[in-house]
């Protein structure tokens, strides 16, 4: 997300999954899109039926390669020595869209003197403080030079040295084809086909697209393999137009959605940042005026990334959204006069992000927990250290469809001996499933879709949203006479969410539960409303600093602008141009393609006809084509703003980033991002090799959290030569609870296995089929051996390197049950977002089984034992009594006695 | 009484429906991904039972075949080269090198420069041969063609003889040992009378399986196999979609890369009964030459004592 | 793998019943066959020399019959439907030929048993017709069985064609050797020799018939069984049951060489239908029975990658 934001000024996918099928050219990098994707796959197929190449980079070879034209298999962890690679092929053959660039990027802006890149300082950049392991607050080194009329200093011809072209040629100079090849273990020849098909089907009349998912965040890199990406696509001038653009898969279903009405502790809805509790942000006032970062979800106060607020760009609108969101929560209660409930808000002090808060479990200083649709005792990274946390806890409420890992750890879990010594009380609520209740889900392309009620859940299931509302509805009783001032954010929350009566399901009947609340009244909430009438809101434009509308998120409002218009539960497929803008809402404003202005050239006309999106209409004096322009509809392509300007007015007619302060993609991030303005290779936390472009071997920000049970190897370390990589596989889902209790899923992928190749197979002695042990310092797991040559060993660094590969979905509970991959993963965490190293460690592998260890059972779910039902079957009256003879397909009939043999023609 | 109408029921069946234009599935096995979705789809329409967690060790396939408790199962090959003996250099400083002329690169040359070995994948189903050998061996009449030239097995009637699993040159049907009667794919004879699309066809993402009337089909794969031989994947050919010397055309074919064997599909197959003729005229002539021969034993035995 | 490796077709679900089914079947029938034959050619030669022998015959032939209609309804699925074969009469179908064909000749074994078992004298047209009618009959149940078979999918099976002609012959010697054997206990002269003489001739055939079918399903044999098995049961079948005999009678006149020799034959012709239904049952290297067998050593059992330098297999 982060790399997303500061490359372009929004953390989410670019485009739609629909427009992969206007793409010249698929690069599908870190992301396993056919398995973890299979439906929006069909978009990724559709332009290689047209002919666009797929191109597919990964450690593992996966059923995504399979499909792909052409594979390149690299290093685990190896990713931005080839993004780097890519970057300067582009430049040093001169491949970039040069209009594009010198337009629509900061490329010609100068960066201040005191900065210094990792070329020069052996892989870090200016401003890094050894001593708290951070880069210091910006601006700083990285900043824009400013002259003395107050205007940022660009040099259009590209050549001053301190540009930031130059600069990016610079840094990237080092990441020669050569260097890949060594860093990454893939040849010269396949580097050089990737980079030459992705130059080849860019520029004017083309366009490329780039696929990634958790093959490049789950790295303490991850932010800056995204940035890479960033760089490659703007220098390519893939962003904003039909088939190009960077799709971050987020996968499950509403995991966009959860970021954008946040369950992270950094945020509120619509990427508004917490509040710190800093002298600067006591007030609202003070939030508003030094709160913000351009893209604020990624700061921690650990890190205080904290700069003045925008004075231009679209978040110069801040303090709209943010009243306008407290009058959501708090109703009539927030009045201009109490600084509209700024202070009911919890300031951050510390990072309280998941990992952080397990490690504080693990340490005992967490009472209880509120687990919801998580699976972390087997899904998070080192299960094994969050199940020790999980046994901290006092209590534990689990809301779930089965009892998985996290709710049964206290007898199921292997390593437990006497379920007595556990304390935690846990409380398991069962939950309903999707069909089973009202919502919505926001995908990976920001488009949020209903889905209806069709039956009611099993006897006490009930959804999430019930028992949130129930919940509120208890305390908010509870807590209803108090006079403590506080109990007031609890008394003085909106809760009016009842719904009139039980819902009315598809097929006549009403619904038995009586009392679920009505999720499109939170919906509308959440699309926002003038509070004086309680009218609906058409979208965020409509938004007041005043008081006078409420919204629960301004990014989603737009979604609900009528009563009885729920543009979420719109299903209607037709193709406008090359978009689907009548199916569901996507945010901002149904922006189908983001930043869509950069389809068009800075006179306003599409830069080919072949790939026109959104273009300026002189008659109308607007813009217009087949999306909602990502810009001010009516604002000419060649506006410049006066000076002084302040807000969207300070943007010129052709600046497409609208949510940068320059108008511009990054190509440089000054700010947004804590560990460098440009990507730099190193090397994983765990890896065993040093190095080969800088002397810092590993992200210098990154966080390891010390810890008996989150050991360590060092770098290079020879007692764990072999790299490891965990991946999904179709068959399953996460760690298991939605699928490990399924005797249909089950039988597709019934044991947890390690791919590993022939040659590694044949000096560890490991059979095809047989069993094997991975070790790492966090521990052991055995599993089956699956020995193919889709593996292959790599030469890396001039010697021979295996990889090996794990699937993550197994567990202690459910059908089928088998290692925890996840016992194997540290808890290292990147700066910008606290993600963890899960697909690039190492480990040893040898054949045979682990000794002197209790292994788990099946249990089979209630309802489906396998292979005792019988098939049931058609009644009479559904039996057809067809004909004897076939019909005449073909030319061949029955061969029939006493009758002559026809010639079988 | 009820013992009695068990008896008679069997006997007494309706009218067939009237015969509409033949359906069936075409299968473009460069379209699949593997995902199995239509095997879940398949398992979850019938309610199927599972078959089982085994680990069988055969790439991604723990399906292993199809049987009477499943109706769809995904083959997956993999065929791929043994390291790529391609030695390395390392560079000598990291500089940049003299760049490399990109005109020596051809986009054919590019896409089809390495052999990086391929991973075949196809989801079987039952053929629904135009004259299927399970039809023609059924003694009961259970398996008929249904009124869109499908072959379904009436599993009111039939009583687990086995014969058609014996007949399947295909290997698709078997007995279950939970209710003793064959079963296999029905082409969702019971939702294409509700005029939907049979549960596989509609899972599937990537519009592999599909499903429509045999005319239409034909026309459509014949094409996409001209286009995938224009852009040089000239291994692509269809399997089953015209009928050969030995066997009757498919109402379910597919569209392969590789031999039919490779996927676990017949190379030549052979329409059991074609012998039929030959093999009773035979058996007739063993049957009158041991009763002449043993006539003549007996008789001249006879006359001779 | 870089090739499915395991047997396309699936095996029948058809063992030890079917076994038996096919063994009962052919002694059945040729038990008839003979008796009824014996009982003709009294006639024609005017001789009551066969008489015991075609009492026997017809006494044992419809029992027989029956034994071999229930083992055919127990290896059925759901036995208790075991009447929806009659629904329909399809010739194009062996089984149902088969079927229909053992009805009728079911009806005429206990027409042949009735007149045994209450009047001898009487009738002497419906005997003849009985006995005619009853020949051809049980010819066409001796033989579809082997048609059916042949005209399967399964390997060996199908590559035999002269399977139906070979268990025709090979109930017609059965049938003679269980007539023999009782002959030779009642020591009924001149069946007994007669008797001799036919299961001879019929063995010859028999062995020539089973050489060539054998030959014909070698590819399938030499797959499934290993050397040993096959040398096992090929002299189990034709040297314990048909070299033996022949040499048996050959070799001696007297009644406890004929029994034996009879004896020898019938269980001959039993492991033959044995081996028979096991063939696409059996793999040398997986024994498992029902459903696909994996596949060759070269491969290993449980389908490891072979290496392979260059392009994988293109289809020629």
């Amino acid at each position: 997300m982060p790399g997303l934001g500061a490359s372009f000024g929004r953390g989410a996918a670019t485009s739609f999954q629909g427009d992969l099928a206007n793409s010249d050219c698929i690069l599908i990098m870190g992301s396993n899109m056919a398995e973890a994707h299979p439906v929006g796959f069909r978009w990724a197929l559709k332009a290689r039926e047209r002919g666009a190449p797929l191109i597919h980079v990964d450690p593992h070879f996966s059923r995504t390669s399979a499909m792909a034209d052409l594979y390149v298999a690299i290093r685990a962890g190896s990713d931005i020595a080839f993004l780097g690679g890519l970057i300067n092929y582009i430049i040093a053959h001169d491949r970039w869209f040069k209009d594009y660039v010198l337009h629509y990027t900061n490329a010609s802006t100068i960066i201040t003197e005191e900065y210094a890149g990792a070329e020069q300082l052996d892989g870090l950049f200016a401003g890094f403080d050894s001593s708290s392991s951070r880069y210091e607050a910006a601006p700083g080194a990285w900043g824009y030079s400013v002259e003395g009329s107050g205007q940022v200093a660009t040099d259009p011809t590209l050549e001053h040295p301190r540009c930031v072209f130059q600069i990016v040629k610079r840094h990237f100079e080092r990441y020669t084809p050569e260097m890949v090849a060594w860093v990454c273990g893939c040849t010269l020849g396949e580097f050089l086909r990737v980079a030459e098909l992705l130059s080849r089907n860019s520029g004017r009349e083309r366009t490329g697209a780039i696929v990634y998912a958790l093959g490049w965040t789950q790295h303490s890199t991850g932010v800056q393999m995204i940035r890479a990406a960033g760089i490659i696509q703007l220098l390519l001038g893939n962003m904003g137009r039909p088939g190009g653009g960077i799709m971050a898969m987020r996968g499950h279903c509403s995991i966009q959605g959860s970021t954008d009405i946040p369950t992270l502790y950094d945020l509120l809805p619509g990427y508004i940042p917490q509040p710190l509790a800093v002298p600067a942000h006591a007030s609202l006032t003070g939030y508003l005026e030094h709160g913000h970062d351009y893209n604020s979800a990624y700061h921690s106060s650990a890190a205080g990334f904290w700069r003045e607020a925008p004075t231009a760009g679209y978040w110069a609108n801040l303090p709209k959204f943010m009243i306008s969101l407290l009058k959501a929560w708090y109703g009539e209660a927030a009045t201009a006069d109490n600084d509209y409930c700024y202070g009911y808000l919890p300031k951050l002090d510390g990072d309280y992000s998941q990992l952080a808060t397990v490690i504080r479990m693990y340490e005992g200083t967490v009472k209880g927990l509120f687990l919801i649709g998580q699976n972390p005792a087997a899904g998070a990274p080192n299960a094994e250290l969050n199940r020790a946390a999980l046994r901290n806890l006092d209590w534990m409420v689990v809301r779930d469809w089965f009892e998985h890992e996290s709710a049964n750890f206290w007898y199921a879990d292997p390593r437990v001996t006497d379920p007595r010594q556990i304390k935690t009380e846990i409380f398991f609520l069962p939950a309903a499933a999707m069909a089973e209740k009202d919502g919505t889900l926001t995908n990976t392309e920001r488009l949020l879709q209903w889905h209806d009620k069709a039956v009611d859940p099993p006897g006490d299931c009930r959804s999430d949203a019930w028992f949130m509302y129930h919940l509120g509805l208890r305390l908010k009783r509870l807590y209803q006479d108090s006079t403590l001032e506080r109990d007031a954010p609890i008394r003085d929350l909106t809760w009016d969410y009842a719904a009139e009566g039980p819902a009315i399901l598809p097929d006549g009947n009403a619904s038995r539960i009586v009392d679920e609340p009505d999720i499109e009244r939170v919906l509308q909430e959440i699309n926002g409303r003038r509070t004086v009438d309680r009218e609906l809101l058409k979208g965020f434009a409509e938004l007041k600093d005043d008081g006078s509308t409420a919204c629960g998120c301004w990014i989603y409002s737009g979604v609900f602008p009528a009563d009885r218009d729920n543009r979420a539960r719109s299903r209607n497929p037709a193709l406008r141009g090359s978009t689907y803008p009548e199916w569901g809402f996507a945010w901002p404003n149904n922006r189908r393609v983001m930043y869509n202005r950069a389809s068009a050239d800075p006179d306003g006309r599409p830069w080919s006809e072949r790939k026109r999106l959104v273009w300026w209409d002189d008659a109308e004096a607007k813009w217009t084509g087949f999306d909602v322009p990502d810009f001010d509809v009516g604002k000419p392509p060649g506006y410049r703003p006066a000076p002084g300007a302040r807000g969207m007015d300070a943007l010129a007619g052709d600046a497409p980033f609208i949510m940068h302060p320059d108008g511009r993609g990054w190509l440089f991030a000054p700010n947004g991002v804590k560990d460098g303005p440009l990507p730099a290779h190193y090397e994983p936390r765990e890896s065993p090799f040093a190095n080969a472009l800088y002397k810092t071997q590993t992200n210098p920000t990154l966080r390891e959290f010390p810890s008996p049970l989150n050991q360590l190897a060092i770098p290079r370390d020879p007692d764990f030569p072999i790299i490891a990589t965990t991946y999904r596989l179709t068959e399953h889902y996460l760690s298991g609870p939605m699928s490990r209790f399924n005797s249909w899923l089950n039988e597709l992928q019934p044991e947890m296995f390690v791919e590993l190749s022939p040659e590694l197979a044949g000096q560890r002695g490991i059979e095809h089929g047989g069993w094997m042990v991975v070790t790492t310092p966090r521990g052991e797991i055995e599993a089956r051996a699956m020995v193919t040559h889709r593996v292959k060993p790599l030469t890396v660094a001039g010697q021979t390197t295996h990889q090996i590969g794990l699937p993550i979905h197994w567990g202690y509970a459910g059908e089928t049950v088998g290692a925890i991959a996840n016992d194997l993963i540290p808890i290292i965490l990147d700066p910008n977002v606290s993600m963890h190293e899960a697909k690039a460690f190492t480990c040893e592998v040898r054949a045979g089984k682990l000794n002197n260890i209790r292994r788990a059972k099946p249990i089979y779910a209630a309802t489906r034992a396998h292979g005792d039902e019988p098939i049931p079957d058609t009644p009479s009256y559904a039996q057809p009594e067809g004909r004897q003879q076939p019909g005449q397909i073909g030319r061949f009939r029955l061969v029939r006695l006493f009758r002559r043999r026809s010639k079988v023609t | 009484m009820i013992a009695l109408a068990k008896l008679i029921y069997p006997f007494r069946r309706p009218a067939p429906p009237a015969a509409k234009p033949p359906m069936g599935f075409f299968t473009d096995s460069t379209l699949c991904i593997g995902c199995k979705a239509c095997e879940v789809a398949c398992k979850q329409w019938n309610q199927l039972p599972s078959d089982g967690f085994e680990f069988s060790g055969d790439s991604y396939d723990n399906t292993k075949t199809l049987s009477a408790t499943t109706w769809r199962h995904v083959v997956f090959v993999e065929q791929f080269p043994a390291g790529d003996g391609i030695a390395r250099k390392p560079p000598v400083v990291p500089v940049p090198e003299t760049p490399i002329d990109p005109e020596t690169f051809s986009l054919d040359a590019l896409l089809s420069g390495s052999d990086q070995g391929r991973w075949l994948m196809m989801s079987d189903v039952c053929k629904h041969c135009s004259a299927a050998p399970c039809e023609a061996a059924c003694p009961t009449g259970a398996l008929v063609f249904n009124e869109f030239s499908n072959v379904y097995i009436q599993n009111d009637i039939c009583n687990g003889c086995g014969y058609c699993v014996a007949a399947c040159p295909f290997g698709v049907i078997t007995r279950s040992p939970h209710d003793g009667h064959a079963h296999k794919c029905t082409l969702c004879y019971d939702r294409q009378r509700d005029e939907l699309i049979p549960a596989c066809a509609k899972a599937c993402p990537t519009e592999s399986i599909q499903f429509g009337p045999m005319e239409e089909l034909r026309v459509r794969a014949a094409k996409r196999v001209d286009e995938l031989h224009r852009r040089g994947i000239a291994d692509a050919y269809l399997y089953g979609d015209q009928p050969s010397a030995t066997y009757s055309a498919l109402g379910a074919f597919s569209l392969l890369l590789d031999k039919p064997s490779v996927y676990g599909l017949p190379d030549e197959p052979a329409m059991p009964q074609r012998n039929l003729g030959g093999d009773y005229a035979i058996a007739a002539l063993g049957a009158l030459a041991w009763i002449i021969a043993a006539t003549v034993a007996l008789a001249g035995n006879a006359i001779l004592w | 793998m870089t090739t499915v490796t395991h047997t396309v077709t699936k095996a029948p679900p058809w063992h030890g019943w079917v076994t038996a089914d096919l063994s009962l079947n052919s002694l059945s029938t040729g038990v008839f066959a003979v008796a009824a034959l014996c009982d003709l050619i009294g006639d024609l030669i005017g001789s009551a020399a066969y008489r015991p022998v075609v009492r026997i015959g017809y006494l044992a032939a419809f029992p027989l019959v029956l034994c071999d209609l229930a083992c055919l309804v127990l290896d059925l699925g759901d036995p208790l439907r075991f009447f929806h074969m009659l629904r329909v009469f399809k010739p194009g179908s062996p089984m149902s030929v088969g079927v229909w064909s053992t009805s009728v000749f079911s009806g005429f074994a206990f027409m042949a048993w009735s007149l045994e078992i209450f009047d001898r004298s009487g009738f002497p047209a419906a005997r003849v017709t009985i006995a005619v009618a009853g020949i051809v009959a049980a010819l066409i149940t001796a033989g579809y069985k082997g048609v059916l078979l042949s005209t399967t999918a399964q390997p060996g099976w199908k590559d035999s064609r002269w399977l139906g002609a070979e268990l025709s012959i090979s109930s017609g010697a059965s049938g003679t050797a269980f007539l023999l054997a009782f002959a030779a206990i009642l020591d009924a002269q001149p069946a007994m020799a007669d008797l001799r003489a036919v299961l001879a001739t019929v063995l010859i055939l028999d062995l020539a018939a089973a050489s060539v079918v054998a030959y014909e399903m070698r590819r399938a044999i030499l797959a499934r069984f290993t050397r040993a098995e096959i040398a096992g049961w090929y002299a189990a079948m034709l040297g314990g049951g048909g070299l033996a005999p022949l040499i048996l009678i050959a070799a001696s006149a007297a009644a406890p060489a004929s029994i034996a020799a009879a004896v020898l034959t019938i269980l001959g012709a039993i492991a033959m239908r044995h081996h028979l239904v096991m063939i696409p049952h059996r793999d040398v290297h997986d024994r498992r029975d029902a459903g696909p067998t994996s596949d060759r050593a070269e491969a290993g059992a449980t389908g490891i990658q072979r290496s392979e330098v260059g392009p994988a297999s293109r289809r020629s």
